[in-house]
């Protein structure tokens, strides 16, 4: 009973850090969306540069920034998600789910984006300034490395479980901490009486600990 | 638990690191030009009974670290009624070393021919292409990585050769013979060494249906000819031919006065390429 009601009691507001949250998403955004935006204008400087042969270079750039743009449209929940698990802290009930389920996709994106570990380009012949040339096909085959790399992700999400059961009893003590200096002013919609029970349970409990 | 945790931490974020550098590693030779071709050795071409022979070498350097394992150079054309089969071999490329290709490839001539023609069939422009897919694939980096390239080339068998079909239909406008022109051409292109000097006759039969092919080359013209036994509708005997075929009836292949043997798989080629050079002829206006 008393373990139903700190997992709910973890989901609220208040147990939150609205700045791990910002810290979090921010990470996030760089990570799935300005990283994959700096590579392709690294690639269009890098090309542009390059000495061209007759090859236009425009139509490889456009297939990479098909690439890149798939991946970020598919990061969008990894960054949506990014923000409950900077929000709640480790030892908090509520990260656990959050967690689970930013690992699983993350497993789940890297099969879709690479399309279970083979990477295509497909240019036409005439934009490679090569006579004769009418279709160039290109296959690269990491089935070996994305399903590693999948594996990894999902050994993290269940690693949220071992996260909490570490993380656990500081979390408490700094949510004991955090309230016995702030006081509780929760008592004032009526129920002091039970918060106040809840909050003694929860000091006998860190005591056993 | 804490040191657990900790530990599991450490060790997913070396792996995945790892294996990217790895990756990127594995990568970056190839695509900054690892593998390089040597001098190039031109192709010899001659006729050998019903095939043209085509044999040389590729020379490829690789200053790669590692091998390119089961690397597989596929060199066929591609039809909508189905590939012609040129060269499919696979070896090692031995790494930091020259390794040689030989090429050796037999290919059929009536059916590269017929393939031909109606490939180019509809052009209005000199010019005649054989529409070749080269695929060169392999594994690399104790197989972490694989690459597969496929380029789709036109072959140039004449760059002024221009080519005219003409049918022969029944009452009912059913095809029952094609003929297909070609001039403009030069003796140094690929058609002059598919199609030697002189007439040429064929026969293909399976089961008591027959096709028969003609090829002349005389002067500056080349001409194909097809035609069923008896003035029959093309199309239907071409199928007949490639049931019986699939059902085990013996196929006769007679190439000017010569019995060549065939198997039920280069027949389905063969009566293929016809096929699809029939449905270009009666697609086309009536002479």
């Amino acid at each position: 009973m008393g373990m139903k009601e700190d997992a709910v009691s973890d989901f609220r507001f208040r147990r939150g850090s609205p700045g791990g949250a910002f810290l979090s998403l921010s990470k996030a955004i760089v990570k799935f969306i300005m990283l994959p935006l700096g590579i392709l204008a690294l690639i269009a400087g890098i090309g542009n540069g390059l000495p061209t042969g007759g090859m236009d270079f425009a139509a490889i750039i456009e297939q990479l920034s098909v690439y890149l743009n798939r991946l970020m449209v598919y990061a969008i929940p990894l960054v949506i998600l990014a923000i409950p698990l900077g929000f709640y802290p480790k030892g908090n009930y509520a990260r656990i789910p959050f967690k689970l389920i930013y690992g699983l996709y993350l497993a789940l994106l890297l099969l879709l984006f690479t399309d279970g570990g083979v990477l295509s380009m497909s240019l036409d012949g005439s934009t490679l300034g090569i006579e004769g040339l009418t279709a160039v096909k290109v296959d690269l085959r990491i089935q070996t490395v994305i399903y590693i790399l999948a594996l990894i992700s999902v050994v993290k999400a269940f690693m949220a479980f071992a996260e909490f059961g570490s993380y656990r009893k500081d979390y408490l003590k700094s949510m004991a901490e955090k309230e016995e200096a702030g006081g509780d002013d929760r008592g004032s919609d009526g129920n002091s009486d039970g918060k106040s029970k809840k909050r003694r349970r929860d000091r006998k409990k860190m005591r056993s600990e | 638990m804490k040191a657990f945790v900790g530990l599991m931490k450490i060790l997913t974020t070396l792996v995945s690191l790892s294996l990217v550098v790895l990756l990127a590693f594995a990568i970056l030779p190839i695509a900054s030009g690892g593998i390089n071709t040597g001098d190039p050795t031109s192709l010899n071409a001659e006729v050998q009974g019903s095939d043209l022979k085509v044999s040389g070498e590729i020379t490829l350097i690789s200053s790669l670290n590692e091998d390119v394992e089961n690397v597989r150079l596929h060199i066929y054309c591609k039809s909508e009624t189905g590939n012609i089969e040129i060269l499919d071999q696979t070896q090692t490329l031995t790494a930091g070393s020259t390794t040689t290709i030989p090429i050796s490839a037999s290919v059929p001539i009536a059916e590269a021919l017929i393939h031909t023609l109606n490939y180019n069939a509809e052009k209005t422009t000199p010019g005649i292409v054989l529409p070749v897919t080269i695929g060169i694939s392999g594994t690399y980096f104790h197989s972490m990585l694989g690459f597969d390239f496929e380029l789709d080339y036109n072959l140039q068998v004449s760059s002024t050769g221009t080519l005219d079909i003409n049918k022969t239909e029944d009452a009912d406008g059913n095809v029952t013979a094609v003929n297909v022109t070609v001039e403009d051409f030069v003796d140094s292109d690929l058609i002059a060494s598919m199609v030697p000097e002189g007439s040429r006759t064929a026969s293909v039969s399976v089961g008591g249906s027959q096709v028969n092919l003609n090829l002349d080359r005389i002067g500056g013209r080349i001409t194909v000819g097809i035609s069923s036994a008896d003035n029959e509708v093309l199309k239907t005997v071409l199928d007949e031919m490639f049931q019986k075929a699939e059902q085990g009836e013996t196929i006769s292949f007679v190439y000017d006065g010569q019995t060549v043997s065939m198997d039920t798989e280069s027949l389905e080629g063969l009566v293929n390429v016809m096929k699809g050079l029939v449905d270009t002829a009666a697609a086309m206006g009536a002479i």
